[in-house]
């Protein structure tokens, strides 16, 4: 009776000791992985750079737990479990993050080039009302080359606008816009001139 | 017996059990720990120097720092893997010092480096804006290539561009728009220099006829013009004093020599006015007509026809005129110098026929107007 009692006791101990050891969170650890490329395969470290490190340095840290609680005896993952669940969510919040900023900065572009196309259309506009006189012959060559470059930008921009490399065009779209600004007080005040006289 | 026997076996087996447990406990009392605290150190070195924007001004320290980490994870998993008494976590901890380290001094030295890239970038653009200001006035003035002109437009827009790049913190993306901005810019610059510097080979020339026409109006108590393309302006000297002076605007080619009737270049040399005009003599209010050709063009036109230069039957030209209808902001004539109307009347008043008439390419030297050393 009481050898059987030591064996039961011994049984016991033996199954709480193996019980007691988690298994590594895997499937966590793929899931958090899986939602952190996915925003970074979507532009988060260019539009939004602080929140990626953040999120990334959270998932590094965790996984460095991992490898802690690893180490030990006892192994327990739960805490570690639920972390990564946290990271996951936070990743999924840093691609919705990222989404919005690019749609930002998606619909600032496509305002600028509306912007842009409309000041240039006013252009040729003007350009067509210019003088053509031999008086204005040359300022409206120089004028035309340079709204053929600005033309030019504007494609660039558009082109990757389709792409999606929208911040870059937007620098670009930026600068045609002060471009074409300029011609078009520079074409005004040529008109207004001729007007006076 | 058999209760003796049962009582010693099961003394023994708790002795076994206690004499393994302790030896159980002293191995794992005495086995190597992971260095938890120096892989926590590394991680957040690692982002603090990322946050630092090492990944682009200390590239190669934070790659370094990167490996020395990874290594650390790899060599934590690996002992992991062995038997805990026979754990050994040095080159784990010594990864995890070393990623520490590197890392600390990449985010240092990214900070240092942003900041004097920074402040180099600022200075590029305040450079190349300075150059471009300086260059532009003359640049706009100059009868060259529609390419030459894209390039130069294309250059001021990747200005623009790389300006609003550093605004944005964008500082690797401003250099190299900076670069782009500078390449087409100077490659403008550099045509219209080469245009110059040929052009000013006759500045002693022109400084010669300068000074003699400033001098017969000394010597001979008259009236003299002298008309400066380059800066566009026209001098009006009495016995030897300048009396007036204003902007003048000339042929859309008005660098060189006058050659042919079409060329649209204004004429340089020593003419003398021929002619006084009015409305409706002339469509430009009022006009001094000039005695171009004069024997030196003449030789020119017939020279630059025996070799070929002239198209077609193109005569050399004549109606030369200093008259009204400027203020275009531009160079529009066919070869004639005009002045708004208001000056016009002005220099019209002063000036009588036979008042001689120099037509200089420049009174200032190139190396005054470029100011060569400023890129």
């Amino acid at each position: 009776m009481k050898n059987k009692l030591f064996l039961g006791l011994v049984a016991i101990m033996f199954v709480t000791v193996f019980s007691s050891c988690d298994k590594m969170p895997q499937v966590e650890i793929d899931a958090a992985n899986a939602a952190l490329t996915e925003a970074q395969a979507i532009g988060a470290e260019m539009y939004v750079p602080q929140d990626y490190l953040l999120v990334k340095d959270s998932l590094n840290a965790i996984l460095a737990k991992i490898e802690v609680a690893n180490s030990k005896f006892f192994k327990k993952f739960g805490e570690c479990k639920e972390q990564l669940v946290g990271v996951t969510a936070m990743a999924a919040d840093l691609k919705g993050k990222t989404e919005a900023k690019k749609e930002e900065v998606k619909k600032e572009l496509e305002v600028a080039l509306e912007e842009v196309k409309v000041v240039m259309e006013e252009n040729n506009t003007l350009f067509a009302k210019a003088p053509k006189g031999k008086e204005g012959k040359e300022a409206l060559e120089q004028i035309k080359a340079e709204l053929g470059v600005i033309e030019t930008t504007i494609a660039d921009a558009t082109n990757m606008l389709a792409s999606g490399d929208y911040l870059p065009a937007l620098d670009k779209v930026k600068a045609a816009k002060e471009k074409a600004a300029s011609i078009n007080e520079e074409l005004k005040a040529a008109i207004a001139k001729t007007k006076r006289r | 017996m058999k209760r003796l026997l049962i009582k010693r076996i099961l003394i023994y087996s708790i002795l076994s059990i206690l004499f393994c447990g302790s030896i159980f406990t002293i191995l794992l009392l005495t086995s190597d720990e992971p260095p938890v605290k120096e892989i926590n150190d590394a991680r957040i070195a690692l982002f603090e120097a990322k946050k630092s924007g090492a990944d682009q001004f200390a590239i190669i320290q934070l790659k370094n720092a990167e490996i020395s980490y990874d290594s650390s994870i790899f060599y934590l998993k690996g002992e992991n893997q062995k038997i805990f008494y026979k754990r050994d976590y040095t080159p784990c901890k010594n990864n995890a010092i070393s990623s520490f380290q590197t890392a600390t001094q990449a985010k240092e030295d990214a900070i240092i480096i942003s900041k004097n890239f920074k402040k180099y970038l600022e200075e590029k653009i305040d450079s190349i804006d300075c150059f471009l200001n300086h260059f532009k006035d003359i640049f706009i003035t100059l009868p060259l290539d529609k390419d030459i002109f894209a390039d130069f437009t294309k250059g001021k827009i990747l200005l623009t561009e790389s300006k609003y790049a550093f605004e944005n913190q964008n500082l690797t993306s401003c250099n190299i728009k900076l670069d782009l901005a500078y390449q087409y810019l100077n490659r403008s610059y550099e045509v219209a220099k080469l245009l110059l510097n040929n052009y000013f080979e006759l500045y002693p020339k022109w400084i010669s006829w300068a000074d003699e026409t400033i001098n017969y109006s000394k010597r001979h108590k008259t009236s003299a013009i002298i008309v400066d393309k380059f800066s566009k302006k026209i001098y009006l000297y009495q016995s030897g004093v300048l009396k007036y002076s204003t902007e003048v605007e000339l042929g859309k080619n008005w660098i060189g020599f006058k050659l042919f009737y079409g060329d649209k270049a204004t004429p340089e040399g020593r003419y003398s006015v021929i002619k006084k005009k009015k409305n409706p003599h002339t469509k430009y209010h009022k006009a001094l007509l000039l005695n171009y050709p004069n024997n030196d063009d003449k030789v020119r036109y017939t020279k630059a026809k025996s070799q070929g230069q002239i198209p077609g039957n193109r005569s050399i030209g004549n109606l030369i005129e200093i008259h009204g209808g400027g203020g275009q902001g531009a160079n529009w004539t066919d070869g004639c110098v005009a002045l708004r109307n208001k000056d016009m009347d002005k220099l019209f008043q002063l000036v009588g026929e036979e008042t001689p008439v120099t037509i200089v390419g420049s009174l200032l030297s190139l190396s005054e107007i470029m100011n060569d050393n400023i890129l």
